[in-house]
């Protein structure tokens, strides 16, 4: 199951390899906010912070460092 | 003939980042104006200094520039120069009518070309969003700006007095 | 071709219609200034209260949970042409009982024995970071704190990312690192409490984020992280063979967790389609899948409605029961529901209205966690799995 994941995100990383480049003005739909990897930056923090303490697994793109008591 | 030169030129740069360079002929610009039911293009603006600003609507510094070009235009209109120098800007938007929203709200002056298709930032191989181009009346890039920050319109301010002193 | 015209200045409400463009990675934006050019202040306050526990699951009277607030402030101020300062600040004051203990009932069936007193308590975080915005590098060092009545930690924390040439890949590499201290309250009274302890724990980060076309941008991230030291719950305890000890866990913990996004904006819909993924394993044999998929409806040029779907799904640490009918020869113990095998959903809406100079933003989140939304069969549920109603609201100036 991971080796195939593993193996799916490797095949997607070498085929983004092969896209032509995008020219600069050509970025209007990717710059909409809806389009950020989080739209809500405080949201994305306390959702963190409340899974964080609720559940057993942290890390991911967007973590960062800090703590808290609540293991 | 040298304008044929620098279009071999620029297709010969087609692909590579760099961007049309100082002291080469500006290329071809023109096309329908966003605003208004008219084409213009840089050939009518001979003989006066040009900015020519690539820019979109959703790109952030360009938004900040506009209003600093519209106030750099009247500035130097007030100062006695109403026939020596222009902006012509290019608008890169894909829908015309999100650029038209930004202009009701802060409107400028000055022509703008509507290039939806992105015809005309190919041709001179626009690195980055915004880039200007400082032209002079011969047609000839003087100076090129990439990106566009806060204090950045002294550097436009010397670039173009510069050029109006010679 | 000039008319009579007043020229005007870059006012708060040019500055709010440049927020949404700014607030992306500078790969995807274009641009070669990709500081955000203005100063910005956002402040947030949300609200949860955890569900009160199934009374035939749990001896005693108590069933109520924890009653949480928390106050989040962000302010940015940009500094000369390169350079930004942030400051990241939350309180959060929590009030309530929590799961302390299980034992079995007379049907062999766990049951939760609640923390008898309420507990009270407040955390202050703080963060302050520096950023430096090369022509395609980006550099940000960040300090930090956490404290509560009986928790100090300080963490630090550096990031370095890079455009390529096209802009059309950023890769980035960051490294953390945190120390805590816990002195866990009224340890006279309750003689399995430890005085004080600490941790340590350190991670890195590496993502590689890609523009796939005009619509289209994907994510990869790879997160490993070590933690060291007393890793166990102060305030837990196990029941093993009809006596009462200490939750203890291994004094350190490996981690790993590789993640992919993708944003995909929906031309037609007006609209953006967030598709994440992560997969964890740790050294504890716990692993986890989490799916999370949210769609940004545009409607006009203001509003944003967005609706998300997130599920989860964990399973055990290999030392976790419910409760313990004999003693384990390496004395690891814990009934923790969050080292438990369980699944959960979270059900969330948000709105976001963009003004002229300020932007409004509301949210509602339910999280529903049960044994049987595991993706592998449980045995003996835990009795402890939380569910809670979260609310939120704030507001975001451009300065």
């Amino acid at each position: 199951m991971i080796q195939r994941l593993i193996l799916l995100v490797l095949l997607l990383a070498l085929t983004a390899c092969s896209t032509t480049p995008l020219k600069p003005w050509e970025r209007g739909h990717l710059a909409e906010r809806s389009m950020a990897w989080e739209p809500d930056p405080l949201a994305a923090q306390l959702d963190e912070h409340v899974y964080f303490s609720k559940e057993a697994s942290s890390g991911g793109a967007g973590t960062g460092g800090g703590g808290c008591g609540c293991n | 003939m040298m304008r044929l030169l620098t279009l071999l030129a620029g297709l010969m740069l087609a692909g590579t980042a760099m961007a049309v360079d100082v002291g080469q002929l500006a290329p071809k610009l023109d096309g329908p104006r966003l605003m208004y039911e008219q084409s213009i293009s840089l050939d009518e603006l001979k003989g006066k200094v040009v900015l020519v600003d690539f820019w979109a609507s959703w790109c952030g510094p360009c938004k900040m520039s506009l209003p600093e070009f519209e106030t750099l235009k009247q500035e130097l209109v007030a100062a006695g120069n109403p026939d020596r120098f222009e902006i012509l800007a290019v608008n890169l938007d894909e829908q015309p009518e999100d650029a038209k929203r930004f202009l009701r709200r802060y409107p400028v002056s000055y022509p703008i070309i509507s290039d939806p298709e992105g015809r005309l930032p190919t041709r001179y191989n626009v690195p980055t969003m915004p880039t200007s181009f400082l032209i002079d009346g011969d047609g000839v890039v003087r100076w090129v700006h990439e990106g566009f920050r806060n204090g950045d319109t002294e550097l436009f301010r010397t670039a173009i007095l510069k050029l109006l002193e010679q | 071709m000039s008319k009579p015209f007043k020229p005007r200045r870059p006012g708060p409400a040019l500055t709010a219609l440049t927020a949404a463009a700014l607030a992306l990675p500078a790969y995807q934006r274009a641009e070669a200034a990709s500081r955000d050019e203005q100063a910005g202040v956002s402040v947030r306050a949300s609200h949860y209260t955890e569900d009160a526990l199934d009374r035939s699951q749990t001896a005693g009277d108590v069933t109520e949970r924890f009653d949480i607030t928390v106050g989040q402030a962000k302010g940015r101020l940009p500094v000369g042409q390169r350079f930004e300062l942030s400051l990241d600040a939350a309180y959060e004051t929590l009030s309530g009982a929590s799961p302390w203990f299980i034992e079995p009932d007379e049907n062999g069936e766990p049951v939760q024995v609640m923390s008898g007193a309420t507990i009270d308590d407040a955390r202050t975080d703080l963060l302050a970071t520096v950023s430096r915005y090369g022509d395609r590098d980006t550099v940000s060092a960040s300090v930090g704190t956490s404290r509560e009545d009986d928790y100090l930690s300080y963490n630090l924390g550096l990031k370095w990312s890079r455009d390529t040439a096209s802009r059309q890949t950023t890769w980035s590499l960051g490294a953390s690192a945190s120390d805590d201290v816990i002195t866990p309250t009224d340890s006279d009274r309750f003689p399995l409490r430890p005085e004080e302890e600490s941790k340590q724990s350190y991670s890195l980060v590496g993502s590689l984020s890609r523009i796939l076309g005009k619509l289209t941008t994907w994510q990869t991230a790879l997160s490993l992280r070590y933690l060291t030291g007393f890793l166990s719950d102060p305030y837990k305890q196990a029941f093993v063979d009809g006596t009462i000890l200490a939750d203890s866990r291994p004094d350190s913990r490996w981690q790993a967790a590789l993640s992919t996004r993708l944003r995909r904006r929906v031309t037609w819909a007006q609209a953006s389609l967030h598709a994440d993924y992560r997969y964890f394993v740790d050294e504890w044999e716990v692993n986890s899948h989490t799916v999370k998929l949210a769609w940004h409806q545009g409607i006009g040029s203001r509003w944003e409605l967005a609706p998300s779907l997130r599920y989860y799904s964990q399973s055990q640490a290999f030392f976790y029961r419910p409760f313990y009918l004999q003693e384990r020869d390496d004395g690891l113990y814990s009934s923790d529901y969050r080292l438990s095998p369980y699944g959960a959903l979270t059900y969330a809406l948000s709105a976001h209205y963009q003004g002229e100079g300020w932007s409004l933003v509301g949210a509602v989140q339910r999280y529903d966690s049960e044994a049987s939304l595991a993706i592998d069969s449980v045995g003996l549920a835990n009795p402890g799995l939380v569910d809670f109603t979260l609310v939120s609201f704030g507001v975001e100036w451009r300065l």
